[in-house]
């Protein structure tokens, strides 16, 4: 092999390495009609990481992680990303908040009947 | 003497009890974070460890059957000791009577927002869990902050004098079964349950049902039969390694003794009392089972049949929600499942023992053995549960009512909900549950020295018994290994 390819295979293999040093993952998921598609059901990453979940939507909505106690907002415009560094190590449920929807029957209590959109799973090294 | 008449009985009310299970639903109120599932790995090594120690405590028992009670017990009241341990009893009765106020005040009147009043954390987490936690680990505190023996004390001498009413003795614990299946209900499936509100009205409600049955009958007559947490709080305590005795007050005596002993029963407990053992059992370990999926999928599948579709459509138009009565029913499925196959397997185990007693008296003798594994799940099931959502108790003590006070100036202080590593909370699970199931297994084995210790075939006899501990060891460990569903 020529100086030339060696230098560009290393230069790959670093790249690679750097890539898992540098800890990112990157998702893409959508919502249809309430549903999630494109993505798993459970994104798992390790402590560290910087995780970056890309969210296109129909309708408009509101997207909680617990936990993290972060949120956005898609929406049928653009894309909206939702970044943070996996610092905690656990399971934490996302959850879907359709913001057109007027809840219908009268939702009583606290404990809201959402089933969870996906999981992020966080596990130590 | 139990009559054919009172075992129908006994059978018919429980058969009638509508029991639940948590559904990860006070976590989900709560809203943090749920524990990673047990990694493969860890799963194998906790079964085979549970195994391998069934295996050794049945050898040691066979080398070197130990006599049924003689455990021996160390003091722990030296003088210095009883000097420190004078003034606990009265702080802890205040610190229970002041509980109890604050969480129907608040309840009541404070913020209907879950997270901001002082009711839900301080009952659904201090409380419930934290107590089941000391109970266990430390000795049976509740004995001491119960608050309701302190507010009948309060009355005048006169009214508490002589019980007007004798305490039927056929009736024995029944009541506490029933108020202990409301309550998991509440906890479980009332969509409401983690309501300020609901938490309010509850604690209200059970402090006048408590204090009419101590009128009524007897302080010590109710607290044996009537106080429920009592009873459930002195089934988890009777795990510890403490025992303590009070007289007028006064700390009297205070033992240290090998764990588990205390679950070591001359007589078989009675009925209701077996009842609201596997009852407690059941709310513990499928509060778990209701957070798998493997649960929404069979849920789901029941829901389809045609006879439930039937059933549903006839609730929906009593205004009955259809989620919460579906529930409520598949779960009560649960414990009587639980009874029927633990009563099964003490039918072998006499079988096989060419044990003079009934399945029924075997199974009264060894529920007392079950705990230990319960107890175990419990343990690490909740620990992440108390150390995050316990941590809103720093801010709820400033502004209890959230009315935007900050009385100890804490009002500030955001949850963090990265304490407990999962490591550590996969680590404690495991352990707890091993040393749970060798407990467990201890248990039955010295009960089945005292009841068919002479027999030559009493070993035989363990063998289902030791296989159903086995059993019920795995669930929690496949519980634990299941991804929570939120």
């Amino acid at each position: 092999m020529t100086h030339g390819r060696w230098f560009a295979m290393v230069v790959a293999a670093l790249c690679a390495l750097t890539g898992d040093a540098r800890g990112d993952q990157r998702v893409a998921c959508a919502i249809e009609g309430g549903v999630l598609k494109g993505c798993d059901p459970v994104i798992r990453v390790a402590r560290g990481q910087r995780v970056d979940i890309v969210w296109t939507s129909d309708v408009p909505c509101e997207l909680h992680l617990h936990g993290y106690d972060l949120t956005v907002k898609p929406g049928p415009d653009a894309p909206v990303t939702l970044s943070f560094v996996a610092a905690m190590t656990g399971r934490f449920p996302m959850e879907l908040h359709d913001t057109t929807k007027r809840t219908d029957k009268k939702e009583r209590g606290s404990r809201h009947a959402h089933r969870p959109l996906l999981h992020v799973e966080v596990l130590p090294p | 003497m139990h009559t054919l008449a009172h075992q129908g009985r006994g059978l018919f009310l429980f058969a009638l009890l509508l029991i639940l299970w948590p559904a990860e639903a006070l976590a989900h109120a709560f809203g943090y974070r749920f524990d990673l599932p047990l990694p493969v790995w860890l799963f194998g090594s906790g079964t085979t460890a549970a195994i391998v120690a069934s295996f050794l405590v049945m050898a040691v028992f066979v080398r070197r059957p130990l006599a049924g009670h003689d455990f021996p017990r160390v003091s722990l009241l030296s003088a210095t000791v009883a000097r420190v341990v004078r003034p606990l009893p009265g702080l802890a009765r205040l610190l229970g009577v002041v509980g109890l106020v604050a969480t129907i005040a608040t309840g009541l009147a404070g913020t209907t927002e879950v997270t901001k009043n002082l009711a839900p954390t301080l009952v659904w987490v201090i409380w419930w869990i934290g107590f089941a936690y000391l109970s266990a680990l430390v000795g049976d505190v509740w004995r001491l902050v119960e608050p309701w023996s302190a507010l009948i004390g309060l009355l005048p001498r006169r009214l508490r004098q002589r019980p007007p009413l004798a305490y039927p003795r056929w009736l024995g614990a029944w009541p506490s079964v029933i108020v202990f299946a409301l309550f998991a209900w509440t906890e479980l499936v009332d969509p409401g349950g983690a309501d300020p509100g609901t938490v309010g009205w509850a604690a209200l409600t059970y402090t006048l049902y408590t204090l009419a049955g101590m009128l009524a009958f007897g302080r010590e007559t109710w607290l044996r039969h009537g106080e429920v947490f009592t009873l459930v709080f002195g089934l988890f305590a009777r795990f510890s390694a403490t025992e303590g005795r009070m007289d007028n007050g006064r700390v009297v005596a205070l033992n240290l003794r090998p764990p588990s002993v205390g679950l070591l029963e001359r007589e078989p407990v009675p009925w209701p009392m077996l009842c609201l053992i596997l009852v407690v059992l059941s709310t513990v370990t499928f509060d778990g089972l209701m957070a798998t999926p493997q649960w929404s999928t069979g849920l789901e599948w029941v829901l389809e049949q045609p006879a439930a579709r039937t059933l549903l459509i006839a609730a929906k138009g009593l205004g009955i929600d259809a989620m919460v009565l579906a529930e409520t029913l598949a779960l009560a499925a649960v414990p009587v499942g639980f009874l029927a196959a633990f009563v099964g397997c003490c039918l072998l185990v006499g079988l096989l023992a060419g044990s003079g007693h009934g399945a029924g008296h075997l199974a009264r003798a060894y529920a007392p053995s079950l705990v230990p594994i319960a107890i175990a799940y419990h343990l690490g099931h909740y620990l992440s549960f108390l150390a995050l959502t316990g941590q809103q108790m720093i801010f709820l003590v400033s502004d209890p009512f959230g009315f935007g006070w900050n009385l100890f100036g804490t009002a500030a202080y955001r949850v963090n909900p990265g304490v407990l590593d999962a490591e550590v909370t996969w680590v404690v699970a495991v352990v707890a549950i091993v040393l749970g199931h060798v407990f467990s297994v201890f248990v039955a084995h010295a009960t089945a020295l005292d009841l068919d210790g002479a027999r030559p075939r009493m070993l035989l006899g363990q063998v289902p018994m030791v296989a159903f501990q086995v059993g019920y060891t795995l669930l929690s460990l496949w519980l634990f290994a299941q991804p929570a569903m939120g």
